[in-house]
């Protein structure tokens, strides 16, 4: 690396991370891997225990912090609990607290709900009034809209644009999706996505997670999805969205409830063999030396000249026949998605749950799985989504179903009043925000 | 802007120690264990000891299975005498009923420890015994990473299970050596991956910073500690007492 970094009319190039002395505060974007305690109570005092800050500070500026985060009920919690959205909370205010000069936040924004994402805007606007400098690297714009001044557009590696942020929000729509970003307004819900042919209905019945006695994490009498569609999993952070999610692959041991499809129930262990989960870190997901064998390793494995023309096929349909030889991990994000995505085709599954598929995406990606989930739905799978992606949602998916404590708030597909319900979800109208 | 009220730290529930209290502790009971021999309602006092702790703390379900080994072991302790086994069987058992009585305890209490005592408490107190800080960020890093790697490997398993890669399975038979494989090769690359992402987050926000550190741990020297304490010069009083007898 080479080059210059200059702050305060002052060279710090070279210098080690300890002399800015607290001075840049940084939100990285994966929220597993950015807290160092075990508890979200120490976790914020962390950083500024390391810089010596008195213990009456300490306490005021945790407070300060989970008052603008607004969580004050994660706190004294096992971090390991937490869902990924409420550990990025955690991991705003733990940098809040240092009351840093300089923010520098890596897509804060990818697994947050709408509400928290609001609040994150105002923390923002906290911030920015105290004087501090933020830098925001971001797909998701329209929460940054009044608040940032000045636009950076990056393209491989280079500095496309430097604008005003007000010269930027005039800018044609056409213009900014072909550079790949995000909306820049809420998504408004208009063209509506052709509702899925009658195929039948998946029934769930009496779905129930706990851990203990007290806390019942999951709690569905009844639910009805119409079979082949696109079904986007809502609610906010820690709802119980990806407990759902497991216990509808038959993953959480202990979880109650069963599956009623074409005529034949299925119980927890028997879902395992009917579904299956791309997770949000697909790393996990992908075993082999290469994705020819990634796809085989999903088939029975009795014709081996059969398996292997079936797999090549599966390759050819999500574009990957070209790097059939390649090792999975040497793939990018959304190419390792498809094989995690061909090896659930492989093994016939016919229910696909996607965990948050499209956190830390650009716009073209993102078309890219809105386009991989139809064709799963073209093939008649029901396909399951976890997302806080308005746009997704308006691309692709043709059900809902909104979870709040455990519980089935809602579940419908497009029609005005699911419509109405989503606007109000994506865009939190009614709060009273101080402008800036 | 809104200002927020200053952060009240709640107060610790329940029976709690101070860390430094209980690694005495546990070495008090670890050298009694092996001075103090052959008297059983000395050695059932100390190994009640963890027991109670284990329950006070919530670790109900080992304080059971713990105490329930460590009756049956006194009770085989009896019955050895009585009944004659063939001398190889024998030797296990007696060898079982040494471990279990004279190891278990200072096990539990080491694992009474672990469960009980949070990370930045423990390196707090070892701040005041002046621990180096070469020590301690290790030993930091460690209570964070195990569980870490826990969660890894259960989403692995369930990514496993989804494929049916599993134990018993026609595909396994074909290559069992593969599973390790599939189990050990993700969670090498994620914890590869989380340990680079930890330390950058740790870096950016000061740890190993030269610094005196503060803290905001609630440790000290207070009346359960004081408990402790008391309980201690008893057993090495009544250790002393029957040390003359003998």
């Amino acid at each position: 690396m080479s080059g210059k970094v200059i702050i305060d009319d002052k060279d710090v190039t070279g210098q080690t991370i300890y002399d800015f002395n607290g001075k840049i505060g940084t939100v990285f974007q994966n929220p597993r891997s950015q807290f160092f305690n075990v508890d979200t109570t120490s976790e914020i005092a962390f950083g500024c225990e390391n810089y010596g800050i008195e213990q009456q500070e300490i306490l005021r500026r945790i407070g300060q912090a989970i008052g603008e985060m607004k969580i004050q009920n994660l706190m004294g919690r096992n971090l390991f609990a937490l869902s990924g959205g409420e550990k990025q909370k955690v991991a705003c205010a733990s940098v809040s607290a240092m009351e840093p000069d300089i923010f520098i936040l890596d897509e804060p924004s990818s697994n947050l709900d709408v509400a928290t994402i609001w609040d994150l805007r105002q923390a923002i606007i906290g911030w920015k009034k105290k004087g501090k400098t933020i830098l925001i690297a971001e797909h998701r714009l329209y929460y940054l809209m009044d608040v940032v001044d000045r636009i950076i557009i990056l393209q491989n590696g280079q500095i496309e644009r430097d604008i005003d942020a007000a010269s930027f929000w005039k800018y044609d729509d056409t213009e900014v999706i072909h550079m790949g970003l995000r909306s820049r307004n809420p998504t408004v819900f208009q063209k509506i996505p052709s509702i899925s042919q009658k195929k039948g209905v998946i029934n769930i019945y009496d779905f129930s997670f706990a851990y203990d006695k007290k806390h019942s994490l999951l709690d569905i009498p009844m639910l009805s999805i119409p079979k082949g569609s696109i079904v986007a999993v809502l609610g906010h952070n820690g709802a119980g969205k990806t407990t759902f999610g497991k216990c509808l692959c038959g993953l959480l041991k202990g979880a109650k409830g069963t599956v009623e499809m074409d005529g034949v129930s299925y119980d927890t262990k028997e879902r395992l063999k009917i579904s299956y989960m791309v997770m949000q870190d697909v790393n996990h997901q992908l075993f082999t030396e290469s994705v020819l064998d990634e796809i085989l390793l999903s088939m029975s494995g009795e014709d081996e000249e059969l398996d292997r023309n079936n797999a090549i096929s599966i390759l050819d349909s999500l574009n990957l026949e070209a790097f059939s030889e390649y090792h999975p991990m040497s793939l990018s994000g959304g190419q390792k998605q498809r094989v995690a995505i061909g090896s659930a085709i492989a093994s016939a599954k016919s229910i696909l749950l996607f965990d948050e598929p499209t956190s830390g995406l650009d716009y073209h990606h993102m078309l890219e799985v809105a386009d991989n989930l139809q064709q799963l739905s073209n093939m008649g799978k029901t396909v399951f989504v976890i997302t806080h992606d308005p746009e997704l949602i308006g691309k692709c998916c043709n059900y809902f179903v909104f979870i709040e404590n455990g519980k089935v708030k809602w579940s419908d597909g497009w029609n005005y009043i699911s419509k109405q319900k989503l606007s109000e979800f994506f865009v939190p109208v009614d709060r009273n925000y101080e402008a800036t | 802007m809104m200002q927020y009220p200053a952060y009240i730290p709640e107060k610790r529930k329940g029976f709690s120690l101070d860390p430094r209290t209980k690694l005495l502790f546990m070495v008090l009971i670890a050298t009694l264990m092996f001075v103090v021999y052959n008297n059983m309602p000395y050695i059932c006092v100390l190994a009640g000891l963890p027991f109670l702790l284990l329950i006070v703390n919530g670790q109900k379900k080992t304080a059971v299975i713990y105490g329930s080994l460590f009756v049956l072991a006194v009770i085989a302790n009896y019955i050895k005498d009585i009944a004659t086994l063939p001398q190889l069987l024998n030797g296990i058992v007696v060898l079982l009923i040494a471990l279990v009585l004279r190891l278990f305890p200072t096990f539990m209490m080491g694992y009474y420890i672990i469960k009980s005592t949070k990370a930045d408490e423990f390196v707090s107190s070892m701040e005041r015994w002046h621990v180096s800080k070469k020590v301690l960020i290790p030993i930091a890093v460690v209570f964070r990473f195990v569980p870490t790697m826990q969660e890894e490997s259960q989403s692995i398993t369930e990514a496993m299970r989804m494929r049916g890669i599993q134990f018993g399975t026609k595909k396994f038979w074909k290559s069992p050596g593969t599973i390790l494989e599939y189990r050990l090769i993700p969670l090498l690359i994620s914890v590869v991956k989380i340990g680079d992402e930890l330390s950058a987050a740790a870096l950016t926000r000061g740890l190993g910073n030269s610094v005196k550190r503060t803290n905001i741990a609630q440790i000290g020297f207070s009346k359960n500690d004081a408990i402790v304490l008391i309980i201690s010069i008893f057993l090495l009083l009544w250790a002393f007492a029957l040390g003359v007898m003998s």
